[in-house]
């Protein structure tokens, strides 16, 4: 049977970029790993408020962070990636 | 089976599901005492509603690439929303938010965590996947490896993946049918499962695309709708909510920071290393990448799933605490013994009731219920490509096998997948599901996880190792697994678990790389110097020409 579903195109051909991949990877490990870390090993960080006297704590601002940056990451890949394929 | 015949069937099931639903004769209770008419008349108008979308689409399935992967034909925007759609499961929205109820912060450690797989996804290896043209993760592993060995351990890699990938969303599907329709969870079960084998049988993959894409945006517009209701209930005031949760939730002032961490920071890093890396190893999710025409849509598609679905992670902050500030303590959701009313991964489900009224409670039990059947479906659809393309048509039926019986192969094996699906939802009744997701997670990483990168950037793998690599980690996913906390305490009732880390993926997952390599670079079988030739020609410069027509 034919498997092969949108045939690989010519700008596809570029299929290198480990080092832009790698290196997003790397920072979205270094945050994330970040947070558990801090969670297994400083809890008393991640309970401060963020606020002097409030009653949200810095793991709320922390966890948002981390969402939002898969986010961003994500659209810095997207954006070079396509760029780069138009060329 | 003709295209007419499971017109009819659906047809039949489509008033099967009409009939039912106003009719349920048994004794429990619906969320506010006695059935609730408004919320199980607009579930049951939802339900039908993906249904007929389901048949729309039956009518388009031509060919076994439609079957698949919907031809292609997918824009990315809308394949974005259909990622987005597999990631927001009930394991997400119902697991979750029971989490926080129970947990309070420790619950959003999940939820931050399901949201760094994509990118991981993305950064690694789509690009490559995209390039050899291949579509199924076994197919990828096979341009470089021996075949038939490699399609046997991913076919059952991929199968035990989603063995507990289903039994989370067979289980909160359950528990929403038994509340909603006040059915015994046996027949909640037997609803569950016969619905989601229709959706495969008639309908394929276009069908599932388009029942994520519906179901993604009437999810997301309704979780939007939950979080003001209940910000709006504390003047938007986020801190507010969060001291009326404190004062709900017995361990007061702790669930505002994580707590499981740091009593156990070996299986919280293990945790940490299923969520990121175990999305990269589910199948089907690999599969929506080969729904779009070109790279470029490809691309596009991502981005859009990665702000969808991390959106709708971030609204959990608010359900879940939510939940917990407004439904806790209050008579109206929780029994005598203070656990939650139809189980405690309901908490969003009150909650929904909570701020919406019956109306809400019926929009939202219906898209988490049509959110289930999709994930589900997906799944189920993931197995049995892993039965009939991979095991049957190349495998046992190399010669002889053709596009019509692979499909109806394929069929076959949705029905069986289907039925073990209802059993496994029967034996893991008590599991929080966002708990269970995690679990598929943590095989997936130890098992097809370390293969697929590995096949992708290093050249040095042989088959040999692969396939031992691969038998090991999932192998030992499976046995610490079952010795740990999720089955050992949870489903045998004994009370320590014999494996402490629980998920094992900090042990599995190093275990599974080492073996795959260790293994290749001692191979000297004459295999091994096909698979080094092979990549050698391949693996890294330019796609392959594809092998079509297998």
């Amino acid at each position: 049977m034919t498997v092969q579903i949108s045939p690989p195109s010519v700008a596809d051909d570029k299929i290198g970029r480990p080092g832009l991949g790698l290196a997003l990877t790397a920072i979205l490990i270094v945050f994330y790993f970040g947070f558990v870390g801090l969670g297994a090993f400083a809890p008393a960080v991640l309970a401060r408020p963020l606020v002097e006297g409030g009653t949200v704590t810095i793991a709320f601002a922390y966890g948002l962070f981390v969402i939002a940056l898969g986010v961003a990451l994500t659209g810095i890949y997207v954006l070079v990636a396509n760029r780069a394929g138009v060329r | 089976m003709t295209v007419s015949a499971s017109r009819r069937a659906l047809a039949g099931l489509a008033a099967l599901a009409t009939a039912l639903a106003p009719a349920p004769a048994l004794a429990q209770t619906g969320a506010a005492g006695g059935l609730n008419l408004t919320a199980i008349a607009l579930f049951t108008t939802v339900v039908v509603g993906t249904l007929f979308i389901t048949y729309r689409a039956a009518k388009r399935t031509q060919s076994a690439s439609d079957f698949y992967t919907a031809g292609g034909r997918i824009t990315g925007f809308q394949n974005g929303l259909a990622i987005a759609g597999d990631f927001i499961s009930a394991g997400a929205f119902l697991g979750l938010a029971g989490l926080v109820y129970g947990n309070g912060f420790d619950g959003l450690i999940y939820a931050v965590g399901y949201t760094t797989g994509l990118p991981i996804v993305v950064f690694l290896m789509a690009e490559r996947l995209r390039a050899l043209g291949r579509f199924t993760f076994t197919d990828v592993a096979c341009t470089r490896l021996q075949e038939k060995p490699i399609r046997i351990f991913a076919a059952s890699a991929s199968l035990v993946v989603i063995a507990f990938y289903l039994i989370a969303q067979m289980v909160g599907g359950g528990q929403l049918i038994r509340l909603l329709l006040g059915l015994d969870y046996l027949y909640a079960q037997f609803i569950v499962g016969i619905l989601m084998i229709c959706y495969v049988l008639f309908g394929g993959m276009v069908a599932t695309t388009w029942v994520q894409i519906t179901k993604a945006v009437l999810f997301l517009i309704g979780g939007t709708v939950i979080a003001l209701l209940v910000m709006g209930h504390f003047g938007f005031d986020y801190g507010a909510l969060l001291r009326q949760a404190v004062s709900r939730h017995p361990r007061g002032e702790a669930i505002l920071t994580p707590q499981f961490l740091s009593r156990d920071p070996v299986s919280a890093i293990s945790l940490g290393l299923a969520l990121m890396f175990g999305t990269a190893g589910l199948p089907h999710i690999l599969m929506r990448f080969f729904t779009v025409p070109d790279a470029r849509a490809a691309r596009v598609s991502v981005f859009w799933a990665s702000v969808w679905m991390n959106y709708f992670f971030a609204l959990v902050f608010v359900i879940g605490f939510g939940a917990l500030a407004l439904v806790a303590k209050n008579p109206a959701y929780v029994n005598a013994a203070g656990g939650l009313i139809g189980g405690g991964n309901m908490a969003a489900i009150h909650l929904s009731h909570a701020v919406g009224g019956d109306l809400m409670l019926g929009f939202i039990s219906a898209v988490a219920f049509a959110t289930i059947l999709a994930v589900v479906a997906g799944l189920t659809l993931a197995g049995a490509t892993a039965v009939s393309h991979d095991l049957y048509a190349s495998v046992f039926r190399r010669a002889g096998a053709s596009e019509a019986s692979e499909v109806r192969v394929s069929r076959y094996a949705t029905v069986i997948l289907g039925i073990v699906a209802i059993g496994l939802g029967i034996a893991f009744q008590n599991q929080n599901v966002a708990y269970m997701v995690s679990l598929a997670f943590s095989v997936a990483c130890s098992s097809t996880l370390p293969l697929l990168i590995l096949v992708l950037y290093w050249p040095g793998l042989t088959t040999r190792g692969a396939v031992a690599g691969g038998c090991v980690g999932l192998g030992t996913a499976l046995l610490f697994t079952v010795l740990g906390r999720p089955v050992w305490v949870g489903v045998l009732g004994y009370a320590t678990p014999i494996f402490p880390i629980d998920p094992p993926t900090i042990v599995t997952m190093p275990l599974a790389f080492l073996v795959c390599y260790v293994v290749s670079v001692t191979d000297r079988s004459p295999q091994a110097r096909i698979d080094h030739q092979r990549s050698a020609s391949i693996g890294r410069t330019a796609p392959p020409v594809p092998a079509a027509a297998e």
